[in-house]
């Protein structure tokens, strides 16, 4: 039988907007169950809390305790609906525009407040210049 | 169960029993299909792979275990089932259950 195998095509691989921008990866999947029909796959979850609760309980409250320290207010979970899905190949394309997604405020914050203080963590155009 | 919703990793590694409560092994993969309707389309699960690993089954709870043995194939006695959806019970998808025989 030919078709979409979940956890091989679609659980963790990347996905990207209608501009081909990485929006971050497929960390879970949400599936609706109702009577006398095939389940259904509502959704693709992205965060960093859905994948902590994949991990287990101890990732769950560091999550937790990392968003109280950051004063992060959104909650970190984007939920794409299946329907969105454009192309499953390598990566997964969505028919949405990155900057309205949650996931995204999370990249921006950990870029502004985190990974530009690591040394080195500059602009790749910052390299090109001082060449 | 009517409306309920249910993350694909509660159910992956789950150990499936027929009717009469046998384990007939671990659901491994979930294939999807499209099914077109008046409003658009859906990606529907059609069909559920389940794994077995004969005596090995005790070990095969954590999923680099299952690759492993999976590899290694007619050694450990592994046979992978196609389960279609219609026979697959979820009502209780911790433990999911074969309708009928």
């Amino acid at each position: 039988m030919s078709g979409v195998a979940l956890i091989h095509d679609v659980l963790d691989a990347q996905l990207v907007d209608r501009r081909q921008r990485k929006i971050g990866r497929a960390d879970s999947i949400a599936l609706a169950l109702s009577d006398n029909a095939p389940p259904r796959v509502a959704a693709i979850l992205v965060g960093g809390p859905v994948r902590a609760q994949r991990i287990g309980r101890w990732a769950v409250l560091l999550s937790h305790a990392l968003r109280a320290v950051g004063r992060v207010r959104h909650n970190g979970v984007t939920r794409i609906p299946f329907g969105a899905v454009r192309r499953i190949a390598e990566a997964i394309e969505v028919d949405m525009d990155g900057d309205g997604l949650e996931v995204k405020h999370v990249e921006d914050w950990l870029a502004e407040h985190v990974i530009c203080r690591i040394p080195g963590a500059g602009d790749e155009r910052d390299g090109e210049e001082r060449k | 169960m009517s409306g309920r919703e249910v993350r694909l990793e509660r159910l992956v590694g789950r150990r499936v029993r027929d009717a009469g409560g046998r384990s007939i092994g671990r659901i491994e993969e979930l294939i999807c299909g499209i099914e077109l309707h008046e409003h658009g389309r859906d990606y529907v699960v059609r069909e559920f792979r389940v794994g077995t690993f004969g005596r090995l089954d005790a070990l095969s709870g954590s999923k680099l275990v299952r690759e492993l043995l999976k590899t290694l194939g007619r050694v450990s006695g592994y046979r992978e089932r196609r389960v279609g959806w219609q026979l697959m019970d979820l009502g209780d998808p911790v433990h999911p259950r074969l309708r009928g025989d």
